[in-house]
């Protein structure tokens, strides 16, 4: 992973982190807040409703007292149910569904002490059932209790209690109730939002088991420890829509074959609290956009400032050539990234010098091999005089009289290993120069070159030599064949257009000298850029490939340096830098 | 003939309770709608022996059709008062009484009593009309058929007239009949519902006994006229529980277009009969004049000349 990726994901994380934190905190702390305060509500919601079921019993209970009061005195009745007048039966069964009417129940039925139903005002026809266990279990009960009745559609569920009544010293049973429904519930809901079930114990979480009735819409129970507590501790829920809310029990006795129990369950929606929580969620949202689009930018700008500096110093170090020209690095910051720009610049001469002192090394090596060469080539070119020579004086001690014919006969010898001889100094003249240490006038040496040069009419030789010019320390022939060198190079660069070759000098900020030769020459590729200082190497048809191999060679004997910067087309700038004769 | 009127009126006013939807014609599906659709039907002018009726008033036609009113006037040549027919509930009825009603048509026996408090009417039943039946499209129902069950029925269930229906009816004698007996496939049975038209009291009433005396999950169901047709036509309910007229001139006739209601019903043992009912008619004695049909249908009689 990259350097820039890194610094990306660190800041991606940084910035997310608390971010989300944040949200979630102030999430969890709305949440709290509000379901403890509508919690408080919805109890109170719970007693009230516990009050309207006691007020519900009661009222049934007066209203049975009042049937109950109204049998004694009905003498109908005692007709039909007492002495079992036929004429009066019909009034019988039709009695339960008028008093029913009568009275506001929605369940009422008369049955006598065996427990057979005599009249049912919720299902007229269901006369001389039997049901016994009714009427007990609701007499054994302290309230109303919530019984399923038959009725001819089906059946319902009723909150209802029982009134003994008696007549002629029998028991009759009178049994009634308000049918509960969603209508019923809904008196219990009195807010929006709020929600009221009425569901059996068993399996809370699945409001349609059993028995469950609710009023317009049943949210998603909480999951229950037990039957009166909510399994949560915040005792919030989320229903099927996502909205919040909050729940209270009632429990109600409940008489069926299994059960004894029901619950009214008020659950209260906090449709606030899904707003809060919406825009709380859409604030973050825009401000983790925001902030992460910021936080992304910085990285991004930091990992370019940072991640560019070192890859230029990272290229540059990649293209160090000991034994090529001297490179520049980012040494002018002064951050970290310039401390190191410098190091490196430092450790690039340090070991340029040492390379230096190594090649120098290689040529003391180098010279030796070459004196055995030389010797053996001497001795190559030797060898034929001190042969003539010996001839000769042979032919002297022998033969005076044909010395002079001899001689003639072998001075082509002579002069053929003279020459050779003398070919081979030449040569190695050109090698191995003898370098001298004084100060030398470079813009006077400079001068001379430029006017002893032979040009074309088509090139043009300029000098920029200013007065502030030290002197180096060096040997004048030296500096004078690189200057030379230069020079004769930059005008052969020209083809047949001609060109201007720029000779000048400067000081250097370290106060020594800088020679630079500039043309407008046909240039160099980068490839032949890498070979210019190779020996032999040479772009001209009648070029030795000695010239800035040469220059190079002189240069480094003279404790300096060169450097070559050019492109094709773009002319070829060299320049050469010599240590002045004054130390700094 | 029930009474007489020597002085003709141009109008009368009639209350029947039962309603009536005139849409239905000309299958009546109450006996309101059968009164009605009666005294527009040419042909229950006519005697057993399929003779005109000298003594009948029209045939009508129904003019104008209000919530609870009925416009009746004689057709072109045909003689008799018009009608305006009252659609009442057994209360509303009574209001109308008081308030002078030329006839009265109920199948309450205490209305029809309450009613004939007035000193210048005539209060008589009609004939056991109409037989009530439950079907079971297997047969397999428990159906109590004792005397005793359906005189408990008729005495303590319903509401009016009524006797346990009693002599041999005519869907359960086929013999000489053509109709095809053929049984349809029945669909599975997947309710336990016993279900009746809702419009009549009578069968809810029976239907609602029933379920009481068998228990358990049966519930019952008042269904409208259309969809107790096709309830009834796919035999899908536990029972279905409506009226058949007790009396009948052409027996095979009838029982072709029973079994057009749906075949299963002429299956032997697919209906067991329960209670027979009767009308009761209170006719003011100096405003109309009544006869009846040989299958108690009641009839508006011209005044005398």
């Amino acid at each position: 992973m990259t350097f820039r990726s890194r610094l990306l994901i660190a800041f991606a994380i940084a910035t997310i982190v608390p971010l989300a934190l944040l949200g979630f905190g102030v999430r969890r702390q709305l949440t709290a807040r509000l379901v403890a305060q509508h919690q408080r509500r919805v109890e109170d919601m719970a007693k009230v409703a516990a009050q309207d079921v006691e007020r519900e019993s009661a009222s049934i209970a007066a209203r049975l007292s009042t049937l109950a009061r109204t049998l004694r005195t009905d003498d109908r009745f005692r007709m039909a149910a007492v002495r079992g007048d036929p004429g009066e039966r019909a009034y019988l069964l039709d009695w339960a569904e008028l008093a029913m009417r009568t009275t506001g129940l929605e369940m009422l039925q008369l049955q006598d002490s065996g427990g057979r139903i005599l009249s049912s005002g919720h299902f007229r026809n269901e006369f001389d059932r039997l049901e016994p266990e009714l009427p007990r279990a609701l007499g054994a009960a302290k309230g109303a209790v919530l019984v399923n009745v038959r009725a001819p559609e089906g059946s319902f569920l009723a909150l209802a209690r029982a009134e003994s009544v008696y007549v002629a010293g029998r028991r009759f049973d009178l049994v009634g109730g308000i049918k509960v429904d969603s209508v019923f519930l809904q008196r219990f809901a009195r807010e929006e939002g709020l929600h009221v079930i009425l569901s059996e114990a068993k399996d809370p979480k699945v409001p349609g088991r059993g028995l469950s009735i609710g009023t317009t819409r049943i949210p998603r129970l909480p999951a229950r420890d037990d039957n009166s507590r909510p399994a949560r501790d915040d005792t919030s829920a989320r229903d099927d829509n996502g909205a919040d809310n909050v729940v209270a029990e009632l429990p109600i006795p409940y008489l069926t074959d299994s059960q004894t129990t029901a619950h009214l369950i008020i659950a209260y929606d906090i449709p606030e609290l899904a707003l809060l929580r919406r825009d709380v969620d859409q604030w973050f949202a825009a401000a983790l956009v925001v902030v992460v689009a910021g936080a992304l930018a910085v990285a991004a700008w930091l990992s370019r400032r940072l991640s560019e500096p070192l890859a230029t110093l990272t290229h540059a170090a990649s293209t160090i050539d000991l034994e090529g020209p001297e490179l520049a690095l980012a040494a002018g910051r002064d951050d970290e990234i310039g401390t190191l720009a410098r190091r490196l610049g430092s450790m690039s001469t340090r070991l340029r010098a040492s390379a230096a002192r190594l090649r120098h090394a290689e040529r003391r090596a180098t010279v030796g091999d070459m004196a055995r060469q030389v010797n053996h080539d001497i001795k190559n070119g030797l060898i034929p005089i001190r042969n003539v020579l010996r001839h000769l004086v042979q032919v002297q001690e022998q033969e005076p009289q044909n010395l002079s014919t001899v001689f003639a006969e072998r001075r082509a010898t002579l002069e053929s290993s003279v020459g050779y001889l003398d070919t081979l100094a030449r040569n190695y003249a050109k090698l191995t120069p003898r370098v001298d240490r004084r100060a030398v006038d470079v813009n006077g040496i400079a001068a001379e070159v430029a006017a002893s040069i032979a040009v074309g009419n088509n090139v043009r030789v300029r000098t920029r030599l200013p007065d502030n010019v030290p002197r180096a320390l060096g040997d004048p022939v030296v500096v004078r064949r690189i200057i030379d060198n230069l020079v004769r190079n930059a005008v052969e660069s020209f083809d047949a257009e001609g060109g201007e070759v720029t000779l000048a000098t400067a000081r250097t900020p370290t106060g020594g000298v800088r020679i630079t030769v500039v043309d407008t020459g046909r240039g160099m590729s980068s490839e032949e850029l890498a070979h210019a200082f190779d020996d032999f190497f040479t772009t001209k048809p009648d070029g030795t490939g000695l010239g800035l191999s040469v220059v190079r060679r002189l240069t480094t004997d003279l404790d300096g340096s060169v450097r070559v910067e050019s492109a094709p087309g773009q002319g070829t700038a060299v320049t050469i830098e010599l240590p002045s004769c004054t130390p700094s | 003939m029930v009474t007489a009127s020597s002085a003709p009126v141009d109008s009368a006013s009639v209350v029947v309770t039962s309603p009536v939807n005139v849409q239905n014609a000309p299958r009546p599906t109450t006996w309101g709608e059968r009164f009605v659709f009666a005294l527009a039907d040419t042909a229950a002018k006519r005697d057993c022996r399929d003779r005109p009726l000298s003594n009948v008033a029209g045939p009508y036609g129904i003019r104008d059709v209000g919530r609870s009113t009925l416009q009746l006037e004689p057709v072109a040549g045909a003689r008799g008062p018009r009608l305006t027919i009252h659609l009442a509930t057994e209360t509303s009825a009574r209001d109308l009484v008081d308030a002078g009603v030329d006839l009265l048509v109920t199948d309450s026996p205490a209305l029809a009593a309450y009613a004939a408090t007035r000193g210048d009417v005539t209060s008589a039943p009609l004939g056991w009309d109409r037989t009530w039946v439950v079907a079971t499209p297997r047969g397999s129902l428990a159906i109590d058929s004792s005397v005793a069950f359906r005189s408990g029925l008729a005495r303590d269930a319903v509401r009016t007239d009524a006797r346990a229906s009693e002599g041999t009816h005519w869907w359960s004698d086929t013999t000489g009949c053509s109709t095809a007996m053929v049984r349809s496939a029945l669909a599975s049975i997947g309710t336990s519902r016993v279900v009746y038209p809702h419009d009549e009291s009578v069968a809810r009433a029976l239907a609602e006994r029933l379920v009481a005396v068998l228990g358990g999950r049966a519930t019952a169901t008042g269904l409208a006229p259309n969809a107790f047709r096709s309830a009834l036509l796919s035999g899908s309910e536990m029972a279905y529980v409506f009226p058949l007229r007790r009396m009948t001139v052409d027996r095979c006739r009838s029982m072709t277009e029973l079994v057009e209601r749906a075949s299963w019903l002429g299956g032997r043992g697919a209906i067991t009969a329960l209670i027979d009912t009767r009308l009761h008619a209170v006719v003011r004695r100096d405003r109309l004049n009544l006869t009846f049909t040989w299958d108690s249908t009641v009839a508006i009689a011209p005044a005398r000349p």
